[in-house]
């Protein structure tokens, strides 16, 4: 007769890598594209190599080319963002918790949201000018909606034993909505922000492609069009770690605004 | 067939990277058609016990299996858990069937099976019915026909009722002792409610609190079926109670330490 052991049948699910993985895999990825270039396989032109690209990003930064135009496109993110943010949270709020106030806009919010943003820019530039304004009022625009739809949602799926709880003990409108309904939709509200993150770079590298003389975007181009093509991967770059270092500095918020989850 | 436990511990590894032993020096033998329950304070690893013998969990040493076994057969194992775990995308009816799906048992042989445990579990009529469709005790019964109908050689349940109301529970346990007659499959059953183990097990096991240790094996010498008859009412009481005298120390214990169930 046999004996049948018993084995860990979750193994597959329950398997886990160490981190310095993923950076092997990187540092891998860029020696293979290294090593196409080197070979000449493609022409630097259209693809420069890892450490050409390096080169140029260290030669901008040292002619302060990189901080001129990142401190223009900051000056507008940074601003477009927080104004789209707290006008989107109000809205979310309002909405969410004012029955008539959804009624009224939340089928005009409905309308709007689909729009792709950037086809309003030639009328924010007609409006407002060819100036920062127009360009802040975009990327505003583009933040406004999802931070407004998730801070709504996040607003809606409140718990209703919880608001049982606030009315039995007669808890007043201001009070209920800031001691469960906003808490209550953080979570949310922050993957709406981190969403809007992501809108709002792409609006901002559109809009100053379309009319600006300085920031990433122009930069961009302008090396585009020159076909210099290592200052335009850097320009990339510089976006890159810009959309890594706003998403962790919006972690690294959420992780202290919503200490009770984890 | 029978099943043993060979002197099983397990630790834990908290996040700060201290190990945290939660079951040490485990040995138990169940034999073929016994009912087992597994009974304990909460935090003792009752539940982390019967994943391990599910093949759910790795041990940290010591091992599992199954004695006397026919030369090339595979026991069959399946669990009733606690929240059910029905697949809320499936009907009762293929909810059921998922087990003999898994074990490419024929599509005839398939369907009768699933009737027989439908009809076994008192579920006829409800066939297509969704999970969130029905109540909580006609939820689990589905989860017991699921794991009923592969005919497994050891039956775990991982505390099945302790989400019903006690009405509803009171009736499940009468339930549970005619089923069992009827199939007398090897079982597993995990409970932290004392009068649930002294009704429905042969033996019971004892766990102390943490790190969980068998304290004592006491066997039940009234015949199931007998056992809510009242000239049996003195002897189960008599259970109850020194059970109660044996864990309650360990119960208050738990009951003021923070939980931490990671």
């Amino acid at each position: 007769m046999n004996e049948f052991i018993v084995t860990n049948r979750m193994k597959y699910w329950q398997k886990t890598y160490p981190h310095w993985y993923s950076l092997c895999f990187v540092f891998l990825l860029l020696c293979l594209w290294e090593a196409i270039c080197r070979a000449g396989i493609v022409s630097s032109l259209f693809l420069p190599a890892p450490t050409q690209i390096l080169s140029a990003l260290f030669t901008m930064t040292a002619s302060g080319e990189i901080a001129v135009s990142l401190a223009a496109s900051l000056v507008r993110i940074a601003l477009g963002f927080v104004i789209g943010a707290l006008l989107g949270l109000a809205a979310g709020l309002i909405t969410g918790t004012s029955a008539l106030a959804d009624r009224l806009c939340s089928p005009v919010v409905n309308a709007l949201y689909p729009i792709p943003k950037i086809a309003l820019l030639p009328l924010f530039i007609l409006w407002l000018g060819i100036g920062e304004l127009s360009k802040i009022t975009i990327i505003a625009t583009g933040v406004f909606f999802p931070v407004a739809m998730n801070t709504f949602a996040g607003v809606r799926n409140v718990d209703p034993l919880l608001l049982k709880v606030a009315a039995s003990f007669n808890a007043s409108r201001w009070l209920t909505m800031k001691a469960i309904i906003l808490p209550n939709a953080l979570p949310m509200i922050f993957t709406g922000l981190r969403l809007a993150a992501g809108t709002s770079l792409l609006l901002l590298v559109a809009a100053e492609m379309i009319a600006a003389q300085t920031g990433i975007g122009a930069l961009i181009l302008h090396y585009g069009d020159l076909m210099i093509t290592d200052r335009l991967m850097a320009g990339v770059i510089i976006l890159s770690l810009l959309g890594v270092i706003f998403n962790f500095i919006l972690l690294w918020c959420e992780k202290k605004a919503v200490p009770w989850k984890n | 067939m029978q099943l043993v436990i060979d002197n099983i511990c397990k630790d834990f590894t908290n996040r700060k990277g201290q190990s945290l032993p939660v079951l040490e020096n485990i040995s138990l033998t169940v034999r073929e058609q016994e009912f087992i329950a597994i009974v304990g304070p909460s935090g003792c690893g009752k539940s982390t016990l019967l994943n391990l013998t599910a093949g759910l969990l790795e041990p940290s040493s010591g091992k599992i299996s199954f004695t006397d076994v026919r030369p090339g057969y595979q026991p069959h194992m399946s669990i009733v858990f606690q929240e059910t775990g029905l697949f809320p995308w499936r009907s009762v009816y293929d909810n059921v069937a998922f087990g003999l799906e898994a074990k490419n048992v024929p599509a005839d042989e398939k369907k009768q099976r699933v009737q027989k445990y439908i009809e076994l579990v008192g579920l006829k009529g409800f066939e297509s019915a969704y999970p969130h469709q029905l109540s909580g005790g006609m939820r689990q019964r589905a989860g017991i026909a699921r794991a009923m109908s592969i005919e497994p050689d050891l039956l775990l349940m991982d505390e099945p009722f302790s989400a019903l109301d006690a009405q509803t529970r009171t009736i499940m346990q009468e339930e549970l002792v005619t089923l069992w007659e009827k199939t007398r499959l090897t079982t597993l059953y995990v409970t932290h409610n004392i009068q649930e183990a002294v009704m429905l097990a042969d033996r019971i096991v004892l766990l102390s609190r943490r790190p969980g240790r068998i304290s004592q094996i006491i066997t039940v010498d009234v015949p199931r079926a007998e056992r809510s008859l009242p000239q049996h009412t003195e002897a189960i009481a008599g259970f109850t109670r020194t059970i109660w005298e044996h864990i309650s120390k360990d119960a208050r214990a738990a009951l003021m330490e923070v939980e931490n169930n990671e």
